[in-house]
């Protein structure tokens, strides 16, 4: 596996471990729950920044640029996604009115959120093996 | 929708990285331009048509049907 070592890399490699030291030096030295909270996420935050900064690392910079191809594909899954998301959360305030469950925007706000990042993923992943003719 | 990029490019020696370097799209944007499975834009069809020094009309050939 080759790695890519160019500026962009280097810039959020670095963003990702100040994430992640910001974070731990807030957990370790303030006490109260509002700073573990604020502290876990910048480390979850620097831990997924790492993450990309792997995959894109690994990935060669002619397949990172941005063409026309890629940014239609993008702009079509975020669409898409966004009506996903949309009937979701339809969904759950039909059956939060209508239906015996229990449910309320604030419980089951992040699975919605997952919900779109997953769709997102998933269409771009599709309509990019695809292709694309009309 | 066919196009003629693949004889063309192999009449200029071209790989398939080398033809999108020239045209500023990725590699992938050309295998799928190749297999007729993407409608590129105006600029990108005369972009590849210029590279390859024919027209348009020579390099994609749609159905009629």
């Amino acid at each position: 596996m080759k790695f890519r070592k160019d500026k962009d890399i280097l810039r959020f490699s670095c963003i990702a471990a100040l994430l992640i030291l910001a974070g731990t030096l807030m957990v370790s030295f303030l006490s109260g729950p509002t700073y573990f909270g604020i502290g876990s996420v910048l480390i979850i935050m620097g831990v997924i920044a790492i993450i990309v900064a792997i995959i894109a690392a690994t990935t060669p910079k002619e397949d990172m640029i941005q063409d026309e191809r890629s940014v239609r594909v993008n702009e079509k899954a975020g669409y898409h996604a966004f009506w996903i998301l949309l009937v979701t959360m339809a969904l759950v305030q039909s059956i939060a009115m209508f239906g015996r469950l229990d449910l309320s925007y604030k419980s089951v706000s992040p699975d919605i959120f997952i919900v779109g990042m997953l769709s997102f993923v998933i269409l771009r992943w599709y309509y990019n093996r695809r292709g694309d003719v009309r | 929708m066919n196009t003629r990029i693949k004889e063309l490019r192999a009449r200029y020696n071209l790989t398939q990285e080398e033809l999108a370097k020239k045209v500023g799209v990725r590699r992938e944007t050309i295998v799928f331009l190749e297999k007729g499975k993407y409608n590129p834009s105006l600029k990108l069809a005369h972009d590849v048509a210029k590279v390859l020094e024919t027209t348009i009309e020579e390099l994609f050939i749609f159905d009629d049907d």
